[in-house]
């Protein structure tokens, strides 16, 4: 792929499934790995970020506002917790993302981070098992995601 | 005098006494070591903002950050919870405000927001390959054929219910969703499958023709019996219910039937159907627009333009497809810009 991120979010966009796993480092769509174990061909899309949380806390909250869908609650696996449909506002749901698609520009953003090196967990959450952000707490991000267990000393 | 129910623990025989007598005459042999005395307890009466805060929650409202607070004169107030911060919620809140201007509560379920949400974000639906919109026509029809029998048969599934306990939001669905629209889908069905069959190849099994249909392999001369027929019967069964409950049966069995005939994504979706779709997303998309965005018809009051939209929705022959038009006149009017306000909103 050439551009790793536009291609997988266009291809979501269309209706593809997809599967991203932080800890063992792969993406799949429609159950072809397209990163596996760290390893993927072409460019991964995004830039190296000095303020990677800021970025990745306002695609937090377009998550969390996201328009939920059949599609997107039978999702089994969701490293993070959006809200259900009776607490979006009324321009939420006229307005808002499909909650797959804002899924997975949430989750392919922190592993391309963690690729390029921008996501680094001393840097901001150094001692901690897992970060909670500030501005909204919703937003937990966990050690064992970043550096996985096997990588843990 | 208030009275008092007693139970004998032995014989279980119920005694009333009236509260001030202190002698019961009991039997000898229950000579009471215990009695269990029942006194009716009244139920908590509830103040006036748990009142309040009740009555929203039974209409609907998420009441899950609102409490009763007592104030230091004792009186009591509904008070909410915010970012932390607790306030007493004023009478003139937009909460209550709304109920009473409109004498309607907003109830996200019975106004339907979802239709609503759905029509916005099927307006503005892309090509993939091209990124312009394609339509909402083209959108609806990009759900595919089945998408047509779920969505017919769950909305008469919910309108049968409401014909027992709701009958003024019945009248409204039943507008668009109804029997005619049924049959007509139905009859297109039947016409559709007679043309599939008329294209397929012809197969021979010992000298005798048949068809293979969505995997079935059919002898030609069996057709009229093994699936027209009971496609026509099935059809006949719709178009003689006369309530909402057969209704819905009859159009479950109807695309159960279809299920087990032939069922292709790219069947050309009922135009009976396509109609009524249009319809209905357009008068619940317009009636929430005046009820709770403040938009209305020109020149036209909230209630005038409600009114309005009821006037219209009356008219028998007012196609679908119309008021669809009416609306998107009325999202110009009214100034609503979907694609700025779904850029506002992604900031």
């Amino acid at each position: 792929m050439e551009n790793i991120y536009n291609e997988c979010v266009n291809k979501v966009k269309c209706g593809s499934k997809f599967h991203i796993d932080f800890q063992k480092r792969t993406l799949k769509i429609d159950g072809k790995y397209v990163i596996k174990q760290g390893e993927y061909e072409g460019e991964l899309g995004l830039p190296v970020f000095d303020d990677p949380l800021t970025i990745i806390t306002q695609l937090f909250i377009r998550y969390q506002h996201s328009l939920p869908s059949e599609r997107s609650d039978h999702k089994r696996k969701k490293y993070f917790n959006a809200l259900s449909e009776h607490q979006l506002s009324d321009e939420d749901m006229l307005y808002g993302e499909p909650r797959e698609v804002a899924q997975i520009k949430l989750e392919l953003h922190i592993l391309i981070m963690i690729f390029n090196g921008s996501l680094k967990w001393y840097e901001f959450a150094k001692d901690k098992w897992f970060w909670q952000s500030p501005t909204v707490k919703e937003l937990i991000i966990l050690k064992e995601w970043i550096e996985p267990k096997s990588e843990n000393k | 005098m208030k009275k008092v129910s007693v139970k004998c623990p032995k014989c279980g025989a119920n005694l009333e006494v009236e509260a001030a007598e202190v002698n019961v005459v009991m039997p000898v042999h229950c000579v009471p070591t215990s009695i269990a005395v029942e006194i009716p307890v009244p139920a908590n009466k509830l103040n006036e903002a748990e009142a309040k805060i009740e009555a929203l929650r039974n209409a609907g409202v998420n009441v899950a950050n609102l409490f009763s607070i007592r104030g230091t004169d004792g009186s009591y107030e509904v008070g909410r919870l915010t970012d932390g911060q607790f306030a007493v919620v004023p009478d003139d809140d937009p909460i209550f405000a709304a109920i009473r201007a409109s004498k309607t509560i907003p109830d996200r379920r019975l106004f339907r927001r979802w239709v609503m949400a759905q029509v916005f974000h099927m307006m503005t639906e892309t090509d993939y390959k091209t990124g312009q919109p394609i339509g909402f026509t083209a959108a609806l029809r990009r759900k595919g054929y089945k998408y047509q029998w779920e969505m017919v048969v769950e909305e008469l599934r919910v309108q049968a219910r409401l014909n027992v306990t709701d009958p003024e939001n019945f009248a409204e669905r039943n507008r668009w969703f109804n029997r005619g629209v049924v049959v007509q889908m139905a009859t297109d069905y039947i016409k559709l499958v007679r043309n599939i069959v008329t294209k397929l190849r012809i197969r021979s099994c010992k000298g005798v023709p048949y068809v293979r249909l969505d995997g079935t392999n059919i002898f030609i001369k069996d057709l009229p019996t093994k699936v027209y027929e009971p496609l026509e019967k099935l059809l006949r069964s719709i178009r003689n219910t006369r309530q909402p409950a057969a209704l819905y049966r009859a159009t479950t069995n109807f695309y159960k039937a279809v299920k087990e005939t032939c069922l292709f994504f790219d069947m050309e979706q009922s135009r009976a159907f396509k109609d009524a779709y249009k319809g209905a997303g357009a008068f619940f998309t317009l009636k929430n627009l005046i009820l709770f965005h403040d938009c209305g018809f020109p020149k036209m009051s909230q209630k005038m333009s409600r009114e309005y939209l009821y006037e219209l929705a009356s008219q028998k022959d007012l196609e679908g497809y119309k008021l669809f038009g009416i609306l998107k006149d009325f999202l110009v009017v009214n100034g609503i810009n979907i694609e700025a306000m779904r850029a506002e909103w992604r900031k």
